[in-house]
């Protein structure tokens, strides 16, 4: 007669704690020390214009809605797959509710104008990730005057020179930023997670 | 203690953009000449073609990565005419020269200490590899499907790093 002495029981007891370890703060632990400072990062990256922003509609007159919101405000996270559980498999998504959708494809509302009024195919957050080249002066067509508010200012000019915007990079900073903590959270938990075995 | 000069970040821009101007420098290069590092004084107004380079982040050999900016415009010209780029070749075109003068695994490093004969730091390379670990490739390409009316433009960055930077100590002990 034989009899075996293993230590499945305890590894089975090992790996049951380990999973409840996971589920249990898994998730919660990534979206707090991770998904949300990505969220911040974001909109620190984006630059903010004196006076209302431009991300909120217009009146009759096409003027921008008094205490519109800047692009810096559109800056959200949704999780995906980690609902009232806190199971392991869980998706996060960044994105910015003015000129995108969460599938990242443009709002059409979000797309540029020409000056004939048809849609280009990028956004304002495209022009703040990869900037824009320096303009030919821009001129009046139908009016004398160029009418533009600057700091709750309005300013009428005859001519604008316009330098360009320097690229931001929110999203490939952001993106920088989140491959790096992302590193550092699944070297955390694998220390956590080794720290069962004793 | 001083931090080394292979470490510091203006010469690695400067070692980059070396790399880069040196190879359009070459006899026959078409774009040379035409490839400028941007300041508040560029004007695009006169040019049918030209390479806007950018440095939006500076962080090799701080344990962190410098990201290079490429835009590549090149203006249609008159749409009617033959030589019009309507379809933007002539932009991919330029764009693939980029590509080449980065299609390199290391860029070696200079100190610029006197900046008319930068001085060779032996052994000292930035390593071009893009985010997923892919050597002499870019990072991300943008071509802008209709960027201006009479604009064509493509977008290039490039990630470079120092060896230095992939320890996984946490400081560095030079």
């Amino acid at each position: 007669m034989f009899a075996f002495k293993t230590n499945i029981p305890k590894l089975k007891t090992k790996i049951e704690e380990e999973i409840r370890l996971v589920q249990g703060g898994f998730a919660p632990d990534l979206l707090d020390s991770v998904i949300k400072p990505a969220v911040e990062i974001a909109k620190n990256l984006t630059p903010r214009s004196k006076g209302d922003g431009s991300q909120g509609g217009r009146d009759m007159h096409g003027r921008f809605l008094k205490g519109s919101q800047h692009l810096q405000d559109g800056w959200v996270q949704k999780t995906i797959g980690g609902g009232g559980k806190g199971r392991a498999p869980v998706l996060f998504v960044i994105w910015n509710n003015f000129t995108h959708k969460r599938t990242g494809e443009p709002r059409p509302g979000g797309l540029l104008k020409k000056a004939d009024g048809s849609k280009r195919d990028y956004t304002l957050l495209d022009i703040i990730e990869f900037g824009s080249h320096h303009r030919k002066p821009i001129v009046p067509v139908n009016a004398k005057a160029l009418r533009f508010v600057v700091g709750g200012k309005v300013i009428f000019s005859k001519n604008v020179d316009h330098p360009g915007t320097r690229p931001y990079a929110p999203v490939r900073l952001t993106r920088l930023w989140l491959a790096r903590a992302v590193a550092k959270f699944a070297d955390k938990w694998a220390r956590k997670i080794a720290k069962t075995w004793g | 203690m001083t931090i080394p000069a292979y470490r510091r970040q203006d010469y690695i821009e400067r070692s980059i953009l070396k790399h880069i101007v040196s190879t359009f420098e070459q006899p026959n290069a078409d774009l040379s000449g035409k490839v400028s590092y941007l300041d508040s004084k560029f004007r695009s107004d006169d040019k049918d073609k030209w390479v806007a380079l950018t440095f939006i982040e500076s962080g090799a050999g701080r344990k962190g990565e410098t990201l290079l900016q490429v835009d590549v415009y090149v203006r249609n010209l008159e749409k009617s005419a033959a030589a019009a780029d309507r379809y933007g070749y002539e932009c991919a075109r330029v764009s693939h020269l980029f590509e080449q003068a980065l299609h390199v695994r290391t860029i070696q490093l200079y100190s610029f200490a006197t900046p008319s004969s930068p001085s060779l730091q032996a052994k000292k390379f930035a390593l071009v590899q893009n985010s997923d670990g892919r050597f002499r490739e870019p990072n991300s390409i943008r071509v802008w499907g209709e960027y201006e009316d009479d604009i064509a433009r493509r977008t290039l960055t490039y990630r470079f790093i120092l060896p230095e930077d992939l320890s996984s100590a946490e400081q560095f002990d030079d």
